[in-house]
């Protein structure tokens, strides 16, 4: 478990110090992946380099398996980072050495005989789908392999913690999935703890488990990814949100619509049940759907629908609060 | 021109040669050897890296900018005393190989410090977060990274040493530069002079291709 206490990081500068993180207190356990989402400047990156001391704090502790590390430095902190392995948006590799080269300085840092390295780098290459590329030079290949390279690179050690700084921001959509899948993957089949940042949300959707959302150096709001997206309570988190899901209606349909738009919002197995037509069914109102979507989550659904209803105004109301009994929550947009 | 007067010039371009050759072969391996770890030096002990060390840094700048202020000419006369001490004689090619390895060394450890500042921090970081020692980062990242720019930075200085020999000749040191000052300027014969000066175009010409080539070879981009 990684646990950050009131976390601060403070950059001198004679004029004015810049605070990139106030007071911060985290709870990362163990095989879970975590992520850090906010916007650039939002102190994301230099709360991530906490946890190796890449950045030290200038206030608060970083405990590791309850083992209070802040203040390591020199052989131990050393053989501390040797447990971490670390990604970068850049990938960051030593581009005067080949693939395998790379990923055996991992190895060799960690004081590897020659003969294991041999042995040991293969399989590496090999999990990350890259056994082909063994002698080629990083300027020799595209920006998802750099970031495989990079993947096996950090994970030669067989660390406990990957620490991943924008692993994804250089990289097309579709490279960008193939490399989350990659994570993924990695994290189910060795149980390795992630702490991921990112400044978009549907990185966040596909593959963390829990994230923290930052702002101004201010760790706003923590919680399952389900409930940030089905339940923000920052206003910060709200703008998020709003941004990856877009359901904004025109004009004109405002403008000629009779009866209410509902916002109606499903949550979990509720998603997956037919209300809107048990609805029809059962009250004399019309139902027009005007917008929605049903993601998957975690594996869970999360629905949310924009529908038109229409009828008599008292029946209308029942319908409401039928809706209302049957799904997470129904907003009256309009009407 | 006869036979006998072309020969003669052969054999003083062939001596004049092999003393350059000399002169350029012993500083360009001092400055390799005593250049690199002070460039080194002056990278890792400057502000914000692993052996932040204010006064080895300001020292190191300072001895070698003293040494680079300094106007070649009189360099070579100053360490006269030192040349004496060291190699039992002022004169002579391997003698006039004092000041140009101090002159190299100093030329040099900058060449490897701004190469090494074009090292991407990136890279570094990424070694530090792996847990890799000082002397991995030095050796398998600095150097290894360094490399064209080092290589690039080793034909500048070899192309200013063959410029900086012609000026041994003031304390003896012979070479091709020699030769031309003695016979061409000294002795009105522009013809020796023209000559030199054409070999020493060449010389530099083929310098600055072969170390383009080997920088590129270490450049994997």
């Amino acid at each position: 478990m990684i646990n950050l206490q009131h976390i601060t990081v403070t950059f001198a500068d004679s004029l004015h110090p810049v605070s990139a993180v106030t007071d911060v207190s985290l709870k990362i356990e163990t095989g879970e992946i975590f992520g850090i989402v906010g916007t650039s400047g939002a102190g994301k990156s230099t709360l991530l380099r906490t946890i190796n001391l890449l950045q030290r704090p200038t206030g608060g502790h970083v405990l590791i398996e309850g083992t209070d590390i802040t203040d390591y430095d020199g052989e131990n902190l050393r053989k501390l980072r040797l447990q971490m392995g670390m990604i970068f948006q850049h990938f960051n590799l030593i581009h005067t050495k080949t693939v395998f080269d790379n990923v055996a300085f991992t190895l060799k840092a960690a004081g590897v005989g020659k003969t294991e390295i041999q042995e040991r780098v293969p399989p590496l290459l090999e999990l990350v789908g890259l056994a082909d590329k063994t002698g080629a030079y990083p300027g020799q290949l595209s920006g998802g392999q750099k970031q495989r390279v990079g993947i096996a690179r950090a994970l030669a050690n067989n660390p406990k913690i990957l620490l991943c700084d924008e692993p994804t921001s250089a990289l097309d959509s579709d490279t960008t999935n193939s490399i989350l899948e990659l994570l993924k993957d990695i994290n189910r089949k060795t149980g390795i703890t992630m702490v991921l940042i990112t400044h978009e949300m549907a990185v966040v959707k596909k593959i963390c488990d829990r994230v923290a959302v930052m702002s101004q150096a201010v760790a706003v709001e923590v919680d399952t990814v389900f409930n940030i997206f089905a339940n923000p309570k920052a206003d910060f988190t709200k703008q998020l949100i709003q941004h990856s899901n877009n359901f904004s209606l025109p004009e004109r349909l405002l403008a000629d619509i009779k009866g209410k738009i509902l916002r109606i919002l499903y949550r979990g197995g509720g998603a997956e049940e037919p209300v809107i037509s048990d609805t029809a069914q059962k009250y004399s109102v019309a139902v027009n759907i005007l917008h929605g979507q049903i993601e998957y989550i975690s594996d869970l659904p999360l629905g949310v629908l924009l529908v038109n209803i229409n009828g008599a105004p008292a029946i209308v109301e029942e319908a409401i609060s039928y809706i209302k009994s049957r799904v997470e929550s129904v907003e009256v947009l309009y009407g | 021109m006869d036979n006998a007067y072309v020969l003669e010039l052969i054999a003083d371009l062939s001596k004049a040669f092999g003393e350059t050759f000399y002169m350029i072969a012993i500083s360009l391996t001092l400055s390799l050897l005593f250049g690199v770890p002070l460039g080194l030096l002056l990278y890792v002990t400057d502000k914000g890296l692993f052996a932040e060390n204010r006064f080895v840094n300001a020292f190191s700048g300072l001895a070698i900018n003293v040494t680079r202020s300094t106007p070649f000419v009189i360099l070579l006369v100053l360490v006269l005393p030192l040349t004496q001490r060291l190699i039992g004689t002022t004169i002579g090619p391997i003698a006039a190989s004092v000041p140009l390895s101090i002159a190299a060394i100093a030329f040099y450890a900058r060449l490897v410090q701004s190469s090494l500042l074009e090292v991407d921090k990136g890279v570094i970081e990424a070694a530090v977060s792996m847990g890799a020692s000082p002397r991995m980062i030095i050796v398998d990242v600095l150097l290894s990274e360094g490399l064209p720019g080092l290589l690039r930075g080793l034909t500048i200085t070899a192309v200013s040493l063959i410029g900086y020999s012609a000026m041994a000749g003031i304390v003896g040191g012979g070479g091709v530069g020699d030769l031309a000052i003695r016979f061409g300027y000294y002795r009105y014969q522009t013809d020796v002079m023209v000559i030199t000066v054409a070999v020493l175009v060449i010389l530099v010409q083929a310098v600055q291709t072969f170390g383009d080539l080997f920088a590129k070879k270490f450049d994997r981009l």
